[in-house]
C-alpha cells in the first residue's frame, strides 16, 4: 500500500485480510475526512476557556468546555479577539475542526473569539473592579497631586488619529511652555494591553518627566477593554509620576481611570487639566507687577514727607544765636533740594523700568501710530474684503476711537478708503 | 537602558520654557513678598522695584514667544528597554 487514502477500501477487500496502514496515512486520512465537513469547516462555538496559554510566538492555545466535554482549540496570532481569551471566561468562537497530524490531536483552529454577551465583560469588570479596589490601587491617599507647572509632559497614545492632535492643539493654544514626549501605542486590539505596559515601564525609564497623560477616544466597550485589563491597571499603578487618564467619553469610565491619580472626561479636558493656562499666568505676572508698582509709588511718597518733615523739626530745633539765620535756611534748603534729587532719580529710574514692561502692551504699538480696524460686530478685521461699501467700521488709536463708514474699496492695493 | 537614544536626546534637550518660567515666577514672587514685608530703605525697594519689573517683563517674554516642544519614542522602544523575552516554549500547531 502507498498509504495514501484512495487505496484504503480496494486493499481491503481485494487482499481479504486486515491491512496495516501507516500512522500517517490514518491520521491524513482522518484530516481529510474531517476537513470534507462543509459542518466543520465553518463552525461556531460557544464554551467557557481553559488552559489559556499565549506564548512568545503569538498564538493562543486553550480548550473551550461546557459541564460535558472538551475541545482543544488554537487561535493564531493573527486572529481576532485574542484579548477575551482567559481562564474561565464564556466566549463564543469561529473556526474550522481539524487533526494536528503530529500529535493526532483534534483541534479547534479558532479564527476569531467574541465574549459571550456584553454581560460577560460587564461581569468581568465587576469582578476586577472589586478585586483591585480591594487591594487598595483607587485608595484616595495614594493619588498624587498634580504639578503646578510641568515642563516634561508624557503621552501614552496612538501616534495618529485625532486624541493626539487634540491634546496637542489644547497645549500649543494654552500651555507652549512644555515638551512633549509622545510615547506611541495601540489603542485597541489585543495588542494594546501589553503595548501600554511597555509604554509605562519606557515612561519610568525616562528622566525629568513631570506628568503623563494615558488617553484614548470614545468607542464600544470591547473597543475600550485594553483600559480594563488588569496588567494595565497595575502599569499606571507603578509609574513614577502622577498619571491623568482620559478613556472614551465622559459616560465611560474603566478600571484605568480609577486607578489613574486623575480622571479627566475626555483628552482635550486632559490637556486642560494638566497645566494651567497662558492668559491666567500672564494675569498672575501683570498682578504682581501692578503690586510691586504700588508699593513702590507708596514708598516714594512715604519717603518724601518724611524728609521734608525731618527738615521743618531741624527747623525748629536750630538755636537762634548759633548762626546767622540766613546760613541756616541756606543750609536747609540744599537738604531739601538733596532729599528732592534722590526722590526724583528713584521716580526715574521707575519710569524707564515701566516703560520697558509697556512696550509689550498692544497700547504702546498704537501710540507708534498703528490702529485696530474694527468691523461693525466689533472684531478685529483682517482684511479689505470683509467690508462691502456703506458697512459701519470702527479704528481704535491709542487714545480713543472713531466711527466711520466704508466709502470704496480697493482689492488690490492695501486700503479700504472711509470718509 | 540608561544609554537608549530618547534618553539622550531629552537630557541635551534646552530647557523646556515651563523651567526658566517657573524660575522667574517664583524669583518675581519672592520680590513682592520682600517689597510687602517692608522696612527698606527707599534705595533698596527701588532696586527691588526695578528687578520685580525686570522679571515680570521676562515672565511676559517667555509666555509670549515659547512653543510647544514635541517629542516621539521609536516605536521600538520595548526593544531598546531590554525587555525580557516571554520564557514560554513556543508551540507548533
Amino acid at each position: 500500500m502507498t498509504g495514501t487514502y484512495d487505496n484504503y477500501d480496494s486493499d481491503q477487500e481485494q487482499s481479504g485480510q486486515q491491512t496495516a496502514y501507516t500512522v500517517s496515512a490514518v491520521a491524513d486520512y482522518l484530516k481529510v475526512s474531517l476537513e470534507s465537513d462543509p459542518r466543520l469547516a465553518d463552525l461556531t462555538v460557544i464554551g467557557e476557556v481553559s488552559g489559556y496559554r499565549n506564548p512568545s510566538s503569538g498564538h493562543h492555545y486553550f480548550a473551550l468546555r461546557d459541564d460535558k466535554s472538551v475541545i482543544r482549540c488554537v487561535m493564531f496570532k493573527s486572529g481576532r479577539g485574542g484579548q477575551f481569551l482567559g481562564d474561565g471566561t464564556q466566549v463564543i468562537c469561529h473556526g474550522r475542526i481539524s487533526i494536528y497530524t503530529a500529535r493526532g490531536d483534534l483541534q479547534y483552529y479558532v479564527n476569531s473569539v467574541e465574549p459571550d454577551g456584553i454581560g460577560a465583560l460587564q461581569q468581568a469588570f465587576e469582578e476586577m473592579r472589586k478585586r483591585l479596589e480591594s487591594e487598595g490601587l483607587f485608595e484616595l491617599d495614594r493619588k498624587r497631586a498634580l504639578p503646578e507647572l510641568p515642563s516634561r509632559i508624557a503621552v501614552i497614545t496612538s501616534p495618529t488619529g485625532a486624541v493626539i492632535q487634540d491634546i496637542l492643539n489644547v497645549l500649543t493654544r494654552r500651555y507652549p511652555l512644555a515638551e512633549i514626549i509622545l510615547i506611541p501605542t495601540s489603542v485597541q486590539g489585543e495588542k494594546a494591553a501589553p503595548e501600554i505596559v511597555q509604554a509605562f515601564k519606557a515612561l519610568n525609564a525616562l528622566d525629568d518627566i513631570d506628568v503623563a497623560i494615558v488617553a484614548r477616544g470614545g468607542g464600544s466597550l470591547e473597543d475600550l477593554w485594553a483600559f480594563n485589563e488588569e496588567i494595565v491597571a497595575r502599569a499606571i499603578f507603578s509609574s513614577n509620576v502622577p498619571v491623568i487618564s482620559a478613556i472614551g467619553h465622559e459616560t465611560d469610565t474603566t478600571i484605568a481611570d480609577y486607578v489613574a491619580d486623575r480622571r479627566a472626561p475626555t483628552p482635550s479636558a486632559a490637556a486642560e487639566i494638566v497645566a494651567p493656562d497662558l492668559r491666567d499666568l500672564s494675569g498672575y505676572v501683570s498682578g504682581y507687577a501692578a503690586r510691586i508698582d504700588e508699593i513702590i509709588s507708596r514708598n516714594i511718597r512715604d519717603s518724601r514727607s518724611q524728609f521734608e518733615m525731618a527738615v521743618d523739626r531741624m527747623n525748629l530745633r536750630v538755636p537762634d544765636t548759633a548762626m546767622p539765620r540766613q546760613r541756616i535756611d541756606d543750609l536747609l534748603t540744599r537738604a531739601r533740594l538733596a532729599g528732592q534729587r534722590l526722590v526724583e532719580s528713584s521716580k526715574q529710574r521707575l519710569a524707564t523700568v515701566e516703560a520697558s514692561l509697556n512696550a509689550l502692551g498692544p497700547e504702546k504699538i498704537l501710540r507708534r501710530g498703528y490702529t485696530i480696524t474694527r468691523t461693525a460686530d466689533g472684531n478685529a478685521a483682517t482684511s479689505a474684503t470683509q467690508f462691502v461699501a456703506g458697512d459701519k467700521l470702527g479704528v481704535t488709536f491709542s487714545d480713543g476711537s472713531v466711527e466711520t463708514t466704508v466709502d470704496e474699496i480697493t482689492e488690490t492695493g492695501t486700503k479700504a478708503e472711509s470718509n | 537602558m540608561t544609554d537608549s537614544p530618547e534618553k539622550t536626546d531629552a537630557k541635551t534637550a534646552a530647557k523646556p520654557a515651563a523651567k526658566t518660567f517657573e524660575n522667574s515666577f517664583s524669583q518675581l514672587e519672592e520680590v513682592v513678598r520682600k517689597l510687602e514685608t517692608g522696612g527698606l530703605s527707599l534705595d533698596e525697594a527701588t532696586k527691588l522695584f526695578e528687578s520685580g519689573m525686570k522679571l515680570a517683563t521676562k515672565c511676559n517674554e517667555i509666555l509670549s514667544n515659547s512653543e510647544l516642544k514635541i517629542t516621539r519614542l521609536q516605536a521600538n522602544f520595548a526593544e531598546q528597554m531590554n525587555l525580557v523575552p516571554d520564557s514560554d516554549d513556543d508551540e507548533d500547531a
